[in-house]
């Protein structure tokens, strides 16, 4: 047994004796050099203790009290697919359906998809370390799958240049104008709001008067909370995080804090719904949440819904979402998992519509109108003995499209595109056409029979390539252009209105440009070979095109030091690379694959970023870039080895002529112009 | 009803566990060493943050994967002989200790975090802040590779 076995070995690794109790020595000793530092701590960490066994009891009993049973739906109805590519799912009719298709099916192992190891032909290099792929994401702990699915869809820059930002303080970086999405920091430009796993903070941002008006213990129900992002409206944060109950799972809890008293902000709402935070966005007085919901399938009750489909809670109102507000993509057998997109007002944190899929969610887009919810399913290979060789793409990304207004939720319908994407920015909305790139993995099968045997002998090859795909508003495609970079994956994609510029990788980085004019007839315009690649791409003022990612050996393709690459776009057809800087000695930073993490603002010729040294020490590295190169600004040393410790996020931001760097420990104020730090505030 | 536990305790409590997990990620014995100080030097900055007996493991386990992440093995380690062979692992269980560490980082992780330390998938995505979705993939190819690897030997849930 393979457990068994892996723990006897284990249990054979240990660290030896000698080294055990030198290192025992050290940290006792360090310890008792520490306690006499600091012993004012321990009264915050009471309060939190006691905060947090009231909250527990608060919300435990509610639920099952509480939940309204809905009647079967009367008015819902089948909609039937059309044929063509564009579906519609099916709605469901009542919970009994939805039921038929959670419950356990005899054969437990369907669900953690041991049983789909079979089926899915899905192959992938084997040793991740000796391929130049993922530097972004470090270890285990962020998602460096390959089907698409990625932890960094939340927010970036505007799609078109100079739009919406401002030259008095920096924002959120936003992907689509008009549609905000939340971050652990936020500005309104008089204040400085930040949250971290326990706390809220304010500072007014008054340069070298800046000044922390106020920490405020966040509610906490158990040690499993996961992270936590807030949007700041008028005198509302919203704060949306990840909660763990040990009776029902994981729970998206929405908290409204009013803070008009900037000096005591008060929680003065709370709901929530199932399911672990995927993506939020706010559009006009709604705060769109989108949570991925697993349902434990051994204790389903088959006459309580809120067992087996998703619910929501308001105002104290615990509530399984309506049969006919679930769909489900046709030819779905068994699923355990459900999409849940709920809407909230921003003022009263009061629930105004909820819908639901079966089946999981990937990546999130939203514009003003619409919400896109992907899903990368995998093709199943077809029978195919007769033949002696058959070609297929392993994945698909489903589409499915929400239309979203005021506060109101609609599914319309669902489509499908060839192949995976990584994050929100591989697709995009434009004149009412989706544009889509994707990475398309197809896989060659080769049989062969020997004559004197009844065993055949296959051999298959996985081949890479990308693909650019334009569907219409009924998500029929309308365009595309297919067999792109062969042998690559595709890293970074921009769209910007009629053109698209993204970015594959392998050894070298071809930065390709597209016209999508006439959607029905893409065009490449342009291919720029480079080493290294970029993770993001961000329009940087009048034909600039700012690309963050990392340098790579040009024979070897192994990455080597974080890059800064500025293109020349003027001439979409003749893209250049105009300069490009790498960050020595450093390999990783966050904003690989969170651009949360990136400060890009043109305006004030801006780029800031977090990185990582060699030492393991975090910096905040600020440029400038002056059309004969980039720049380098400031250093500044937020965390060094010593203190480095967990995830800590670090922002910058600017506020009139200051400048912010926000982490875990502190508020540091520098001066806009010469980065000498004039304040630096404890949290 | 305050939880409070001191950095040494802690050590004394869960050095095998961070260390053994430090081996899965970086396979040699002295960036383990190195690790497992490094480790407790950083938790007793935060040691009074912790909770309960849960929250204690599952903090440790986030400092030792990021203690883990961004070290540079010097090569000379990478090649050197069987990692069973330097911990003295019967033959018995060496093949798939071996077999295990021959898997990509991300794979052992959760590999060793599900089979050795008995967390479930939903768990693993808490500690790791990953979706669960990913960490289920993510052990699901693990197991088919080491299933290839241990030739046919089962892995089960």
């Amino acid at each position: 047994m393979f457990d068994e076995n892996y723990k006897k070995a284990m249990e054979n690794v240990n660290v030896d004796g000698h080294t055990k109790e030198k290192i025992f020595d050290k940290i006792t000793l360090k310890e008792e050099v520490n306690n006499h530092k600091n012993p004012a701590v321990k009264w915050r960490v009471a309060f939190a203790c006691a905060a947090c066994i009231a909250i527990v009891l608060g919300v435990l009993f509610v639920p099952k009290n509480t939940i309204k049973e809905n009647v079967e739906s009367e008015k819902s109805e089948t909609i039937v697919s059309d044929g063509t590519v564009a579906k519609v799912l099916t709605v469901s009719k009542s919970y009994d359906e939805i039921y038929e298709l959670i419950k356990p099916n005899g054969d437990f192992s369907v669900y953690d998809g041991t049983a789909l190891d079979n089926m899915l032909v899905y192959e992938e290099e084997t040793d991740m370390e000796t391929t130049p792929t993922t530097p972004a994401k470090p270890g285990a702990t962020t998602s460096a799958n390959m089907n698409g699915s990625t932890s960094n869809s939340k927010s970036e820059v505007d799609t078109n240049n100079s739009t919406g930002e401002k030259d008095e303080f920096s924002n959120t970086t936003e992907q689509v104008e008009g549609v905000n999405e939340a971050d652990i920091v936020k500005t309104d430009g008089e204040y400085i709001y930040y949250i971290n796993d326990t706390t809220l903070s304010i500072v007014k941002a008054d340069g070298e008067k800046s000044v922390l008006l106020s920490q405020t213990e966040l509610s906490h129900t158990q040690s499993k909370d996961l992270y936590g992002e807030m949007f700041l409206k008028d005198d509302r944060i919203v704060l949306l995080k990840t909660n763990y109950y040990m009776n029902s799972g994981e729970k998206v809890v929405i908290e409204i804090y009013d803070i008009t008293d900037r000096t005591a902000p008060k929680k003065i709402a709370e709901s929530c719904q199932d399911g672990y935070y995927n993506s939020s966005r706010m559009v006009g007085n709604y705060v769109y949440l989108i949570s991925n919901c697993h349902i434990n399938v051994q204790n389903i009750d088959k006459d309580d819904p809120a067992t087996f489909v998703p619910t929501t809670e308001t105002n104290g109102v615990c509530e399984a979402v309506p049969a006919d507000s679930i769909y489900r993509y046709e030819g779905e057998n068994y699923t355990n998992q459900y999409t849940v997109i709920s809407a909230f007002n921003y003022k009263d944190g009061i629930l105004s519509d909820t819908s639901s899929l079966l089946g999981g969610t990937d990546s999130i887009y939203c514009s003003q109108n619409n919400i896109l919810l992907t899903n990368t399913r995998y093709n199943v290979r077809e029978n195919s003995d007769n033949e002696s060789e058959t070609t297929y793409t392993t994945e698909k990304t489903v589409v499915s499209k929400l239309a979203i207004s005021n506060g109101k939720i609609e599914y319309k319908l669902s489509g499908e595109v060839d192949g995976r994407l990584n994050n929100q920015f591989f697709i995009d909305e434009h004149n009412g056409y989706f544009r889509f790139v994707t990475t398309v993995t197809k896989r060659v099968e080769k049989r062969y029979t020997f004559d004197n045997s009844e065993h055949q002998v296959v051999s298959y090859e996985m081949e890479n390539s990308a693909a650019l795909t334009i569907l219409d508003s009924e998500l029929k495609k309308v365009g595309e252009i297919t067999d792109l970079a062969k042998d690559e994956s595709v890293y970074s994609v921009r769209f910007m209105g009629d053109y698209a510029y993204f970015v594959t990788f392998r050894q070298v980085d071809p930065l390709f440009s597209a016209d999508l004019s006439d959607p029905k007839n893409p065009k490449i315009l342009g291919e720029l070979k480079i080493p290294g690649f970029s993770e993001y791409m961000y329009p940087y003022g009048d034909g600039l095109l700012l690309g963050f990612g990392m340098d790579a050996d040009e024979t070897s393709g192994r990455t080597k030091d974080l890059k800064l690459s500025m293109f020349d776009i003027t001439d979409p057809a003749n893209v250049t690379e105009q300069d490009m800087t790498t960050i020595d000695g450093c390999q990783y930073s966050p904003a690989l694959s969170s651009h949360k993490a990136m400060l890009v603002h043109s305006g004030k010729n801006l780029i800031g970023f977090a990185a990582t040294d060699d030492w393991r020490n975090e910096k905040y590295m600020i440029y400038k870039y002056t059309g004969d190169g980039f720049e380098k600004q400031a250093v500044i040393t937020v965390n060094d080895q010593y203190n480095y410790y967990a995830m800590t996020d670090i922002r910058g931001l600017f506020v009139g002529d200051s400048f912010y760097v926000v982490s875990d420990a502190a508020l540091q104020v520098f001066d806009i112009d010469t980065f000498s730090q004039i304040l630096s505030i404890k949290f | 009803m305050e939880y409070k536990i001191s950095a040494s305790e802690a050590f004394k409590k869960h050095s095998d566990m961070v260390y053994r997990l430090a081996v899965a990620r970086v396979k040699n014995k002295y960036d383990a060493d190195d690790i497992l100080q490094e480790v407790f030097l950083r938790f007793i900055k935060v040691k009074d943050k912790v909770e309960n007996d849960e929250h204690l493991k599952a903090l440790l386990i986030r400092i030792t994967i990021n203690c883990s992440k961004s070290l540079l093995m010097s090569s000379w380690f990478k090649r050197t002989e069987s990692l069973s062979e330097s911990f003295g692992v019967s033959d018995e269980y060496s093949d798939t200790l071996d077999a295990v560490l021959r898997l990509p980082k991300k794979y052992r992780t959760v590999i060793h975090l599900h089979y050795y330390m008995g967390y479930s998938v939903n768990e693993i995505s808490s500690i790791l802040k990953s979706k669960p979705s990913t960490v289920k993939s993510q052990l699901h190819r693990a197991r088919k590779q080491l299933k290839i690897e241990l030739e046919g030997e089962e892995v089960n849930v």
